[in-house]
């Protein structure tokens, strides 16, 4: 069964997902992407009458992590008067999570705590083999060279390892709690499944707490030994290491000031936790020793209902990386491109998705006609917007090292754009085959960007021509594509014209700037394309309206997006930005009937308020703990599919960055003037 | 055609739904052919309506040792799931269920398994709710395996140690 979560955490080699009441959903070791290996991890209490599982209807939860980390809070509360308070931690050393249960009653309660989990270690429920050391009081579960275990303090002194799935049912430790005591079974081997019991003895208003350790490792004596060693420092210790370490970590940032917006109550410091929760999001999401990035924590494996996301898409991660080197973290930027160059395929293309070590993730773009031509405009447009901000020795440094990789996506991107436009391709949304006005404007991108490297590499013959191959796609895709009613047709499916509108279109001027608010004419269609899109997709929920991808859109209820909503107020923010900038460098001389009735003044500030309004819209969407979705359900406008989805949290970067600078450029002009 | 009962059905204390034993069936079928672990999924999941039927019974009528087997047993001729033959020593906890015309055996079709552990799962549940004692039942003659009757056999369940759990499957070690 789909279970999404609400929350996440991690360090380097461990990422975690958890629900809103603190189960376990995921748990990612020694990849983000591989291998899963909880199915249900999560705490209960019996009450001497029965078993409260914590993770169901009768308790109300309040979840959130603590400021500036990716330590969680969870708080539960049940109408019999319990209430259970879990910190969660992950040490940012070791792959080892760490639950604190503080466990308090109203009512005297004569019980057991009970830990219950379904671990399939190595991503299986076969072949896996548990034990419970009963010497050093450590449950451990393994395959191959897997191995995860639980450990905690106080020792537990009840445990049972039981068949997960059997005819033996008696045996199975989630049955095995219902009578209120464990039958200590040592060990077994297949499917199974393991619980951990205390004595819970809590007098009216008591409380008392147990300190979990769930740990990863590569050998059993790696386990033992980290798990040991763990255990002697005291929590609280471990605790300020591990918001230390995230501090620390923000202290890096870009740092944003959003001057100005006393108007909209609040929204200033949303703002801030949002750029803060973003960063630490998609530090979860990032492999560190390959550089790639899942585009968001897997919780479909199984395919059931879609393809899945715990892979790397080119797409995602050029956005992910380009936004984090914005926000004061260029270093991903270096990582990523390096496994871009070991992963670019032998034609110069990259693959739909891959695996984060690089080795190809399953997939339905495996044809030439299949595959997702943008995927290799944006890395190489990625790259030069990189190699654009990098000085020195660096610059050259990093020129050299991917130029070889350039020059074949550059050729690639040219072999299938002869007539103009691209070859017959999947459009980004992975749907439908054909020619899109996406994945043009970002071959336009890719190829000027790889033109601005040869220029700087001192190929001027290349330079000119995947030039004027930039120039021919945009000008083909604009005869082909633009449609009198103010925007581009998606493109070309089934050999027609198909004018539905789609906000994907936006990407030929956000990000990959083939429409230029500089040139009198594109800054209309920009204008046009806005209001078209807010007309056409627009999905009233959460008091404000999102967007949807495009007319029609099926995929999971046709749901507004996150992405599509602040790719559209990422647009105006730019757009605003951009007039601004006009306004200062020459007299409005513009003609449009458009302009004869609005102020650039005036355009700015409709355009920030309207963006801000998107912004605001996103940030409703987002899960209790803030992190941001892939889309939000259109019914509920609670957070939907994917979460949290990388491309979200990038978006969310560059719409904040982009705000301050707006309102930066305003608080300064107020001040001169 | 198709009878008008009561809407909405009732079946001990809670909605009941009428269905074709083959719609039932389909999805057992579809468990075994398809899922891993079917067998124990169907213990499982059976295991789970017998405990529900012990507690209803022991909440509505004094449910002891001279009638908790006919109770049950008038329960399956009630739903039309089967007729019983129950023999169980409420001292011992062993003893066996013969069922005829199982809904699930008459109409799988044929095979080589014995394909009831839904109702063995049910069986032992109905019975270590009301012994509260753990209780294994199993399968092991099937009709749709060809035999007369389906039998399931009933014994207290080994209490922990993988030894005894291999030698209940009668796997040599």
């Amino acid at each position: 069964m789909i279970k999404q979560p609400n929350v996440i955490l991690g360090n380097d080699d461990l990422l975690v997902t958890m629900g809103k009441k603190g189960e376990i959903i995921g748990f990612f070791y020694p990849r983000r992407d591989h291998a899963q290996h909880v199915e249900e991890s999560v705490a209960c209490i019996h009450t001497g009458e029965k078993l409260l599982w914590t993770n169901d209807n009768e308790w109300q939860g309040i979840q959130n992590y603590i400021e500036d980390t990716n330590i969680v809070s969870t708080k539960l509360y049940h109408d019999s008067g319990i209430r259970i308070s879990i910190l969660d931690l992950v040490h940012p050393d070791v792959p080892v999570l760490i639950r604190r249960f503080k466990i308090q009653s109203q009512k005297k309660l004569s019980g057991k705590f009970f830990y219950y989990s379904n671990f399939n270690v190595g991503e299986t429920s076969k072949k896996n083999s548990g034990f419970c050391d009963t010497d050093i009081h450590l449950l451990v579960q393994y395959w191959q060279n897997y191995h995860i275990g639980i450990y905690s303090q106080p020792e537990f002194n009840e445990w049972q390892i039981g068949k997960a799935m059997d005819t033996i049912w008696w045996t199975n430790s989630k049955y095995d709690m219902e009578d209120g005591k464990l039958q200590g079974n040592k060990e077994d081997i297949g499917n199974i499944n393991n619980a951990a019991g205390w004595d819970l003895e809590l007098e009216a208003d008591g409380a008392n707490e147990f300190v979990i350790l769930i740990g990863a490792a590569s050998s059993r004596r790696l386990l033992y030994k980290r798990m040991q060693e763990l255990s002697k420092l005291p929590l609280e210790y471990i605790f300020e290491k591990t918001r230390e370490h995230w501090v620390m970590w923000l202290s890096r940032k870009q740092v944003i000031k959003i001057p100005g917006l006393e108007e909209y109550e609040n929204l200033r410091q949303e703002l801030f936790n949002a750029y803060n929760r973003a960063l630490l999001m998609l530090y979860l999401l990032n492999d560190r020793e390959y550089g790639s990035f899942v585009a968001a924590p897997e919780f479909d494996s199984n395919f059931e209902k879609c393809g899945g996301y715990g892979f790397c898409w080119n797409r995602d991660a050029a956005e992910i990386v380009l936004a984090l080197k914005h926000s004061g973290y260029p270093d991903y930027c270096d990582m990523f491109f390096k496994w871009c160059i070991q992963t670019q395929l032998s034609d110069g293309s990259w693959f739909q998705r891959y695996w984060l070590n690089g080795d190809i993730a399953p997939s339905w773009g495996n044809f030439d006609y299949s595959t997702q031509i943008d995927e290799t405009g944006s890395t190489l447009y990625a790259m030069d917007v990189y190699y654009r901000i990098l000085e020195g020795l660096k610059k050259a440094e990093f020129l050299e090292e991917v130029w070889v990789s350039v020059l074949r996506a550059a050729e690639y991107l040219m072999k299938r754009t002869k007539s103009g436009i691209h070859e017959s391709c999947m459009d980004l949304w992975e749907t439908y085959y054909g020619i899109y006005t996406y994945t043009n404007a970002s071959i336009y991108a890719g190829l000027m960007g790889a033109s601005h490297l040869a220029e700087e590499n001192e190929e001027a013959g290349m330079a000119r021509r995947w030039k004027k191959r930039a120039e021919f796609v945009k000008q083909a895709t604009i005869d082909r594509f633009w449609l009198q009613e103010g925007y581009f047709a998606k493109g070309v499916i089934n050999g027609k014209l198909d004018k539905t509108i789609d906000a994907s279109i936006l990407g030929t001027y956000v990000p990959f700037g083939m429409l230029s608010a500089k040139d009198p004419l594109e800054k209309d269609m920009i204008q046009f394309m806005i209001e078209n899109i807010q007309k056409k997709l627009s999905v009233p929920i959460n008091l404000g309206y999102g967007i949807k991808r495009y007319e029609n859109d099926s995929y999971i209820n046709g749901n507004p997006w996150v992405v599509t909503t602040l790719w559209l107020s990422e647009a105006m923010f730019t757009f605003a930005l951009e007039l601004s900038y006009e306004k200062e460098s020459s007299a409005p001389t513009h003609e449009n009937s458009y302009e004869k009735e609005e102020s650039p003044e005036e355009q700015v500030k409709r355009l920030t308020g309207e963006g801000i309004k998107y912004l605001k819209w996103a940030l409703a969407g987002a899960t209790s703990t803030g992190l941001l979705p892939e889309q939000v359900d259109k019914s509920t406008g609670s957070p939907a599919w994917a979460i949290p989805l990388g491309w979200s949290g990038s978006l969310i970067l560059n719409n904040i960055l982009l705000l301050d600078k707006i309102c930066r450029r305003k608080a300064g002009n107020q001040q001169e003037s | 055609m198709v009878y008008s009962v009561d809407f909405p059905l009732n079946v001990i204390g809670v909605r009941g739904v009428m269905a074709r034993a083959l719609t039932i069936v389909d999805i057992i079928k579809t468990l075994n052919q398809s899922a891993p672990h079917a067998e124990g999924l169907l213990t499982l999941s059976g295991l789970k309506g017998g405990t529900h039927a012990a507690k209803y019974f022991k909440s509505i009528l004094d449910l002891n040792d001279s009638n908790f087997a006919s109770v049950l047993a008038e329960l399956f001729r009630g739903v039309g799931w089967g007729i019983l033959e129950i023999e169980c020593d409420p001292k011992t906890y062993e003893g066996k269920i013969i069922v005829k015309d199982s809904f699930i055996a008459d109409v799988y079709g044929g095979s080589e398994q014995p394909v009831c552990a839904y109702l063995s799962g049910y069986f032992a549940g109905y019975l270590t709710e009301y012994f509260g004692k753990n209780i294994s039942v199993r399968e092991v003659s099937c009709k749709a395996t060809g035999k007369e009757v389906c039998e399931h056999i009933i014994s207290p369940a080994p209490s922990g140690g993988t030894s005894q759990e291999y030698q209940m499957r009668g796997v040599a070690r």
